[in-house]
Formats: structure tokens, C-alpha cells, sequence
């Protein structure tokens, strides 16, 4: 990934953009920390907040005309904060003092004509950037239109003691001073830059032009006028629009100007964001329950200490995260899309012998998607961490551990055991091509095979079948190089049969057919059943009401949705809606290879899923179409079927939802008598080459297969290692009870068995594994 | 399955000698490392009990795959 | 158990080229496996100091052959530029005033004597020591450098080389169990050698 790229990813995520109360406000304050400090009680850290973007707090936070508020978004849910009022009970009672940072002085002098809020402001700021400041006022005090406000509003003590700050700041100050011209012109040459507060200056003859109105024109964006060093701002009450935080900003604007033109810098660049803007976070404000605005028992007083507690409670807290509130996994992570993406970055930059952090991070996602819906710009993490899978598998720094099993497993699929392709007997073309899908197979070899049948019955000129792989696991784990082999190799089997038009029992098929072979012109097996009927004996299951759980594949293609749901219906059941289904469909924990990554995830999201639906009073059986939806549900404890087991049932009056977890093992079993099954009965005969640890048995218990089936750990694995073990005779006994340890080591992986040989099996008491190679006894 | 005090319990079929307490070197990613376990000096047999294969051993391989 | 054992001294040999019969000290010793193998191996007159008697002590106990002192990194039993070396290893990251001990080196090494440093450091930002749980901080390569400059050193060569970092916290793992290390997230521990030489 290029600093670019990182660029365009952190940009997408709108987590750290200013909530609307802080973007609204021309000064930036912190409205939103402002708040929560408040709401823990904290009114010293609460002014710290206001301290750092306002100008003489004590004033501005009772007299501000709160912007903020007009786009609290609590105002869309009833009312908005009350942050004015919530300010207001901040600063009488905080007894912390603005702690000023000055700079070294620069030695630059800057004059400041006018004491009026904007002229007041740009004295601060310019202070505290270490310019010395001289301040004139034509009144004998200063404050200008502040002196004016209600004692009630801005207590005149208050106002003095702020002001005196100036003085502490070693401001010079000139009260009783009227400008004209002369002065003017004089100021003009022993100050740097000038400032002029258009609030006070009023009937003052100056050099500069005016506009028809009679008010000092100025470049809005930064306040100069056409005199060189001179910069204006303030006295928007001439409008009747009075705003104590827009004449702030007026000083705040000229001062940042002022301190631009001195260093010769550019005047405009990054001035975007000065002012009031509008941001992009997105707050999600659905499900926020309705309170009312706390209410001050004496508005003369504002709020009491309780009062201001409860309204300041009332705050959102605004922020996006609506992806992380919808993925277990970005929650897990304790982070969000933005930073996420960086990390990534990081990952990936290559240090010489340095080790890389992250890797389990990137190999967690599902990339099911699920955030791209609910991102309002559609962030999608599944795309970040693929790139970065390839880009780890290009420098050959991924961890084979992620993938291996299910790469293993991918192989088994497309390698001699189950891999097959055919034009129906008696037919030398095939119009249309039936791929059931790897992982149906495993599932459900018995429902495959009478699917097939059907799909022979009611089509006509003529169904091939191919069993193989899609390459959905080679896809998931970034390896490139591996999918596009198995692809190709795909695709030729199909250009040999005559480019028939696939028919695939699987959604993750259908999708990568769809995108990376598009000429098979893919159509979902549940389309072909509405369009030539039912077969005529399905399960009894009228009446019955099922959860349709969507796999996380179909989640653009509400088509398949559709035509599952219909089948639903024909089957005489009635279909209720999860509130992970449709566009929001969730993943089982088997895309991206999670349950290979992060098998810990993967049975956290899943117990998750299953605890929701069981929140109704009725526990429903789960529906689902695909087949690693089934098992990972059936593994976490629900009764789930999938939909061909109640369209093709095996036994007449059997209960599918009760058939609970297969074991790998199983799996390849299963898989490898769809094949068998096929050739039966298009009365092919295949030599089988047996491997010689094939025909050992093995008598394990349940829970030991259970265990061992968890761990990964197959029975042709288990086998491998007694038939290795028994041939070489480098076992290890256990002399308390007899049984015999052993370990066999393969490319990666060493295995161990516990067991005790039989008269014609082998007992199995345990099995484990480990990816640390024994190197040997050292002397 | 516990492991018993050292060494003793465990035998090599191999030449039927008692399995003893000795330095076995292991590698995985890159990396070197050495653990005393029960092994045969003269065939070179070693135990590794599932305890340390499914805990420490487990732990350490993903420290070296992911940190 | 330092990360990489004796790889890092190695590397740094290859890097200086030191001539046969170099007078190296190894400050913070231990048992004095890296002085055994500058002696041995490489056939150079070495000598290391360590702040514990019972480190030095066994380190005699298996092979008196060894020049092995108690003593202080701060105050180094050697007379000014007597020595053409020196060594190390985990020391300077556990200190609260490593200039002090930069200068001492600086002190009883010759002009254009060479340092060798093999240390944690932080690949993020920097560490500040925690008192409350004895965790020391961890200086950026940024920091490390300025500190060299500032005693009067020229770095010649920095390599990162935390991949022995990941080796160690395996090997603890192995040993004891699980780490409760520092956390992950914003501190990113890592570990340099680092070869300078006496301006």
C-alpha cells in the first residue's frame, strides 16, 4: 500500500471528524469533552476544555450565542444540549484560571485599535504568539459593547478581573485614546501590523476604504483591508445580528492573519476549516430514547450542580462507529476503520530483521462486507485485509499457519479424491453443468446426489456434473497465485464439456463464478427449483416457522434471497425475518477464513448470532443455504437445516435440524462418496489406488474425536502416524499403563498419538499437535 | 495425560531404554530454542506432552507468527 | 539470556574488523559467556566488569581463565584510552543516567575505539519509564543517537534486529509461560545494535 492509498483508506473513515456542536462552533471548542467532563462532575477539567479554544473563558462562556446548539444532534432526537447554560454554571464555579502559554516574544509590535470583543480576542491571541500588543480604546475602560450586557449576563467584576489578564500578559494599554487620521498614520509607522475592532471605530476618519454602508472593507476570508498590514474585523452588531462568538472569531481570524503576513507566510493556505463548517461524522441517532431538557428551577441563576449534572448526561457523546457496533471482530480490535487502515501500513513496511506486528489482525476479517453497508462511505475492512494478504503472501512473509488447514482442506477438494467432471450418461454435451460445491458435498453427500438426479429429470439437454473447488479458501487467504490456478484449471474443465450454462448449489461459488468467470453465466440451484417445481418429496414441515439466516455471500444478491424465501413458502413454512438478513446478512465465521485465523472469533461471533434469535419467547430453527452456515451454527448448540435437506431428505421423517456437528474427517468422507456415488452410478469403475495406512481403524470415543477434530487433527493424519510409527517401531511406552506415545512430523506440522494397538484396530485415547520442528537431542 | 517426574515411566520400544530429562533443540520461524524433556540418548526419541504442545509450545508459535 | 545469544557480538566483530590481540571489555558481563567467547573464539584479550559479586563469582567458578572483575559500568577499574573496546549488552536501557555511563566508556577507550551497543529501544514513540512497576523506558532511535552524538561518538552503524526480540519473549514463553510483558498497541518494543566509535 502507498502513503496515497493509506491517504484515500483513512479518509473514507469519518470516526475522528469533529461532532457537528465543536465543527458549528467558530472557535473549535471541544464542545463534546466540554460536555462529558461535565456529566462525570469534573468542572475544573471541563474548563480546562473551554480554556483551550476561548479567548477570556469567564466571559465568552456566559455571553456566547451557542451556535453549537442549533446542531446538537440531540436536538434531532428532542432537544438539543444545553451547552450554553451548561457553561454558564462551568465558569462560576471552576476556580481554575486560563493557564496561558505564552511564546518567546518576537519583538514585533502590533497595535490593536478598538476593545470591543474581535479587538479584545486579537490582543490574546496575538499575545500569546509572543507579539507585543499595544491596545487602544477610545472609551475610559476597555470592553466596548461588553460593558453593555446585563449585570445578570456578564457581572462587571467578571468582566475586569479577565480583562486584567491582558495586563498580566504585559499588554499596553491606552484607554481615553481617539484615532484620527494623524495618529493613525503615526500608529501606522511604529506598529508591525495593525488590527482594527470595526465595533469601535465608528465615525474615526480613517485612511481606508469604506464600504457604501460606511463599514471598513475587509477580505472575508482573512480580514485584511486594501491598506497593507492593516486587518479588520467585528462590528457585525451594525447588522442587528449580534454574535459574541462571531465578533471572537473576527479577532481570532485577524490575529492568525497578522501573524502570517509578519512571517512573510502564505496568507490562506489551511483557513479551510476556519470558521464554522460542516462535518462529516455521522452519528447514528435512531434508538436514542426521548428526554426531555433539564429545565433550570431559577433561570436567574441558571442551573443548580444536580441539574447541570442531568442535562449534561443527556449528551450523545456523538461519534460513527457504526461498523464496530455491527462486526464483532472491528470491535475486538479496539479500534475503528482509520486507524485500522494505518495499522495495516505499518505492517506492511518491511524493517530489516524486524518482526511484524498485526498479522492475526489482518487474517481476522471475514471480509463478508457487512461493514461497507453500514458505513455511510462505505468503508470496506474485507478489501483492506485481502490487499494486505496478497501483499504479505508477494514478500513471503505470511505465517502459513492462517491458511494452512483450510488450504489442506482446498486440496483435498480439488485433488483426486472428489474432483470429477462428466456429461450425463448417454449424453456427449451438456447444455447445463451442475457444481454442487465443495463444502455441500461434505455436508450433505446423500441430498447432493438425489439433487442431481432431479436436476437430470427436469432439465433437458443434457446436465453434466463437475465436483471441485471454487477456490473461494485460496481467494481468502491472498494467495493469487493459487486461485488463479484453480480457476483456470476450472475453467478449462468447463470449455471441455462445451461452456455449458453452471448451475452451482452454493452462494460463494456463484459469486466468485460470477466475478472471475463470467461466461459460465452462473445460476443459484434454488432459481432452477422455482422454475421446474419441487420435487414431489419434500419434508413435512407444513406450518412450521423457520429463521431464514442469509449467508454473508448473498448480501447484494437478494435475487437468491428472494427465490429461497419463495422456496420456503412452496415448502408450506412461513419465513421470519432476523435482523442480520438481507442486506445486513452476517458471516458464519468460515469466510475470509476466519474460523482458520482466529477459530477463538469465530465461535464468539456465532455464540453471539445464536443468543439474539433466541431473545423471542420462541426459539426458532434456523433455515440456511449454505453449507459452512450449517455446520458452524449446528456446531455452537442451534437446530439448523439447510434447505436441501428438506428438499431431498435423506430419511423419510427424520429430523435434519437435530443432526448437530461433523467432524473434518467426515467431511472428506463424505466428499469423497459424492464421487464414488456418481460413478456408481453412471456405472463407471475406478481403480483405487490404496495407500497402505487407509485400511488401519481407529476406535476413538466421542469426546476424543471431538477433541481431536477441534485441534484439526484428521483421522487420515492420526492413521499416518501409526502406520509410520508401527513400520519403524520408534514409539515411546508408557510403562504405568502400556500405552504407546508417537509422533509423526509432515511438512509443517508434527502430530502425536496416545494409543493402544488392538487385535484389528487401534484405540485412540488422544491426539495433539504442535508446528515446532524437533531438531533433536543436543549433547 | 501428566507428565511423571522426570523421566522416569517412559521407556524407548526402539532399544527399551528409560526415557531421561535432556536438552532437545527446537526451530519455528527462523527462531532456535531448547526445552528439557524426557528423551532416549540412544535413539533420539523425545516426549512432548500434550500440555506443553497445546500451552507453552502453542503460545510461543503465535508470539513468533504475529508479534 | 540475551536476545541472540552471541549473534549481535558477531555481527559487530565483522563489522570492525578489531586487529588480533584488541583489548575489549564487556560492561555488564554476567557469567562472562560473551568474554569467554572474545577470548576463545576470536582470540582477543578480554575482560568484563558486572555489578554482582555472585554473577562474577560463578562465571570464575566455570572458568578461571577468565578476566572477571565486580565493578560498576560508572566507574570502570581501567585506565584512561587503555582499552580498543567495548561491549554492551542490555545495560543502557535499564539506566537512569546513560550519559554518565556513555562518558565513563569514553573515558577508558582510545581515540577511535569502537562501542558496541545491543539494547532495547522503541520502534514507536518514546517510553517513559513506569517506577510503580519496575518497567524501565524505552529511548527511539532518534534519542539513542542524540545521545551518542552528545557524548562524543560517531555512529557507524545501526541495525534493527528485533526479529531476536520475538526469539526471546518465544523462548520465555517456553520456559515460563505466558509474558505479561508490556502491551501492545502504542508500544512497540524493539532491539538495535548499534556500533560507534570515539570522536
Amino acid at each position: 500500500m502507498e502513503q496515497d492509498k493509506l491517504r484515500e483508506w483513512e479518509y473514507k473513515c469519518i470516526q475522528e471528524e469533529p461532532p457537528e456542536c465543536t465543527a458549528t462552533c467558530p472557535l473549535h471548542v471541544d464542545a463534546r469533552l466540554f460536555v462529558k467532563e461535565m456529566g462525570r462532575g469534573d468542572r475544573e477539567a471541563a474548563f480546562k476544555v473551554l480554556a483551550k479554544s476561548m479567548p477570556f473563558p469567564g466571559i465568552l462562556a456566559r455571553i456566547c450565542d451557542h451556535p453549537c446548539e442549533r446542531k446538537c444532534k440531540r436536538g434531532e432526537v428532542e432537544e438539543p444540549v444545553a451547552i450554553a447554560l451548561l457553561e454558564r454554571n462551568c465558569v462560576e464555579q471552576a476556580t481554575g484560571k486560563a493557564r496561558i502559554q505564552l511564546l518567546p516574544r518576537r519583538g514585533q509590535k502590533i497595535a490593536v485599535i478598538g476593545s470591543g470583543p474581535a479587538g479584545l480576542t486579537a490582543a490574546w491571541d496575538l499575545l500569546k504568539k509572543g507579539f507585543g500588543v499595544t491596545v487602544f480604546e477610545h472609551a475610559d475602560r476597555l470592553g466596548g459593547s461588553l460593558r453593555e450586557l446585563p449585570e445578570c449576563i456578564l457581572p462587571r467584576e467578571v468582566l475586569d478581573r479577565e480583562l486584567a489578564v491582558l495586563e498580566e500578559l504585559k499588554a499596553d494599554i491606552r484607554v481615553d485614546e481617539v484615532i484620527d487620521a494623524t495618529a493613525f498614520e503615526n500608529i501606522s509607522r511604529e506598529y508591525d501590523a495593525i488590527f482594527i475592532d470595526r465595533e469601535r471605530v465608528e465615525g474615526y476618519e480613517l485612511p481606508i476604504k469604506r464600504s457604501s454602508g460606511g463599514e471598513i472593507s475587509v477580505d472575508a476570508a482573512t480580514g485584511a483591508t486594501e491598506c497593507e498590514g492593516v486587518f479588520a474585523g467585528g462590528g457585525t452588531r451594525r447588522h442587528g445580528a449580534y454574535s459574541p462568538v462571531n465578533e471572537t472569531l473576527q479577532g481570532r481570524k485577524g490575529a492568525l492573519s497578522i501573524e502570517r503576513f509578519i512571517q512573510k507566510a502564505q496568507m490562506g493556505a489551511g483557513r479551510v476549516n476556519d470558521g464554522p463548517f460542516t462535518t462529516r461524522l455521522f452519528t447514528n441517532i435512531s434508538g436514542i430514547a426521548s428526554v426531555p431538557r433539564v429545565r433550570p428551577a431559577d433561570t436567574a441563576i441558571g442551573y443548580s450542580d444536580g441539574e447541570a449534572l442531568a442535562e449534561a448526561k443527556r449528551c450523545i457523546q456523538c461519534e460513527c462507529l457504526e461498523c464496530v457496533k455491527a462486526c464483532l471482530y472491528l470491535e475486538r480490535y479496539e479500534g475503528y476503520p482509520k486507524k485500522y487502515a494505518r495499522q495495516v501500513f505499518n505492517n506492511e513496511r518491511v524493517i530489516l530483521g524486524a518482526a511484524h506486528t498485526k498479522n492475526q489482525f489482518v487474517n481476522s476479517c471475514s471480509t463478508c462486507g457487512l461493514c461497507e453497508v453500514v458505513c455511510p462511505n462505505n468503508f470496506n475492512m474485507g478489501d483492506l485485509c485481502l490487499q494486505a494478504r496478497r501483499t504479505m503472501n508477494g514478500q513471503k512473509l505470511m505465517p502459513l499457519s492462517f491458511h494452512e488447514f483450510a488450504l489442506k482442506d482446498m486440496a483435498h477438494s480439488t485433488g483426486g479424491r472428489f474432483a470429477l467432471s462428466r456429461h450425463e450418461p448417454g449424453h456427449e454435451k451438456s447444455e447445463w453443468l451442475y457444481f454442487p460445491s465443495c463444502q455441500l458435498c461434505a455436508t450433505s453427500p446423500g441430498e447432493v446426489l438425489s439433487s442431481y438426479r432431479y436436476l437430470r429429470e427436469q432439465l433437458t439437454g443434457g446436465v453434466g456434473i463437475m465436483l471441485g473447488c471454487c477456490g473461494a479458501p485460496a481467494f481468502w487467504a491472498g494467495r493469487d497465485d493459487l486461485f488463479r490456478e484453480t480457476r483456470d484449471a476450472l475453467r478449462n474443465e468447463w470449455e471441455q464439456l462445451g461452456n455449458p450454462r453452471v448451475i452451482t448449489a452454493c452462494s460463494t461459488c456463484l459469486n466468485l463464478f460470477r466475478e472471475h468467470i463470467p461466461d459460465m453465466a452462473p445460476v443459484s440451484l434454488w432459481k432452477i427449483l422455482e422454475q421446474c417445481g419441487l420435487p414431489l418429496k419434500t419434508c413435512e414441515a407444513t406450518g412450521k416457522t423457520v429463521a431464514v439466516a442469509d449467508p454473508c455471500i448473498t448480501r447484494y444478491d437478494r435475487d437468491t434471497q428472494e427465490s429461497v424465501r419463495h422456496i420456503v413458502h412452496l415448502l408450506g413454512m412461513d419465513s421470519e425475518e432476523l435482523p442480520s438478513c438481507g442486506e445486513k446478512a452476517e458471516c458464519c465465521g468460515y469466510g475470509g477464513l476466519m474460523y482458520n485465523a482466529n477459530p477463538k472469533l469465530a465461535r464468539d461471533g456465532i455464540a453471539r448470532r445464536v443468543a439474539v434469535a433466541s431473545s423471542t419467547d420462541v426459539q426458532r430453527d434456523y433455515l440456511v443455504y449454505c453449507a459452512m452456515c450449517r455446520d458452524n451454527f449446528a456446531v455452537s448448540g442451534a437446530r439448523v437445516s439447510h434447505l436441501i435437506e428438506l428438499l431431498f431428505p435423506n430419511v423419510e421423517g427424520g429430523d435434519p435440524a437435530a443432526r448437530g456437528w461433523i467432524s473434518w474427517s467426515l467431511r472428506c468422507s463424505n466428499r469423497a462418496r459424492v464421487r464414488q456415488g456418481i460413478l456408481q452410478e453412471f456405472g463407471e469403475k475406478e481403480e483405487h489406488v490404496v495407500i497402505t495406512y487407509e485400511n488401519i481403524r481407529l476406535e476413538m470415543t466421542p469426546e476424543v474425536l471431538r477433541r481431536t477434530d477441534e485441534r484439526r487433527i484428521l483421522e487420515d493424519d492420526i492413521k499416518m502416524v501409526i502406520d509410520h510409527v508401527e513400520r519403524t517401531g520408534k514409539r515411546i511406552r508408557n510403562n504405568r499403563d502400556g500405552r504407546y506415545l508417537a509422533c509423526h512430523q509432515t511438512h509443517n506440522v508434527t502430530f502425536w498419538v496416545e494409543y493402544t494397538p488392538e487385535t484389528d484396530r487401534f484405540t485412540v485415547h488422544n491426539a495433539y499437535c504442535h508446528r515446532m520442528k524437533i531438531v533433536g537431542v543436543k549433547q | 495425560m501428566s507428565l511423571m517426574e522426570a523421566g522416569t515411566g517412559w521407556s524407548c520400544t526402539a532399544c527399551g531404554g528409560e526415557l531421561e530429562i535432556m536438552k532437545v533443540g527446537f526451530t519455528y520461524m527462523k527462531g532456535n530454542f531448547e526445552v528439557n524433556l524426557p528423551a532416549c540418548s540412544n535413539c533420539g526419541l523425545v516426549l512432548v506432552s500434550e500440555e506443553l504442545a497445546t500451552g507453552k509450545m502453542a503460545e510461543a508459535e503465535r508470539i513468533l507468527e504475529d508479534k | 539470556m540475551r536476545p541472540g545469544g552471541l549473534t549481535l557480538t558477531d555481527r559487530a566483530l565483522e563489522f570492525c574488523c578489531l586487529p588480533h590481540g584488541s583489548r575489549l571489555l564487556d560492561a555488564g558481563c554476567g557469567v562472562g559467556a560473551t568474554v569467554e567467547h572474545l577470548s576463545s573464539r576470536h582470540g582477543f584479550t578480554a575482560a568484563g566488569v558486572d555489578i554482582s559479586p555472585e554473577l562474577i563469582a560463578e562465571g570464575l567458578l566455570r572458568n578461571p581463565a577468565l578476566s572477571l572483575a565486580e565493578a560498576a559500568v560508572e566507574t570502570l577499574p581501567f585506565t584512561e584510552e587503555s582499552l580498543d573496546g567495548v561491549f554492551c549488552e542490555c545495560v543502557l536501557s535499564l539506566l537512569d543516567q546513560p550519559l554518565d555511563v556513555l562518558l565513563e566508556f569514553r573515558r577508558v577507550l582510545r581515540s577511535g575505539g569502537y562501542l558496541i551497543l545491543s539494547d532495547m529501544y522503541s520502534r514507536g514513540e518514546y517510553v517513559q519509564a513506569d517506577s510503580e512497576s519496575g518497567l524501565p523506558g524505552l529511548a527511539t532511535h532518534g534519542q539513542i543517537e542524540a545521545l551518542l552524538s552528545r557524548s562524543g561518538y560517531m555512529t557507524l552503524l545501526w541495525e534493527d534486529h528485533t526479529f531476536l526480540l520475538t526469539e526471546l519473549a518465544a523462548r520465555l514463553i517456553l520456559a515460563h509461560g505466558s509474558l505479561a510483558g508490556p502491551g501492545c498497541g502504542t508500544t512497540r518494543p524493539g532491539y538495535y545494535l548499534l556500533v560507534a566509535r570515539k570522536e
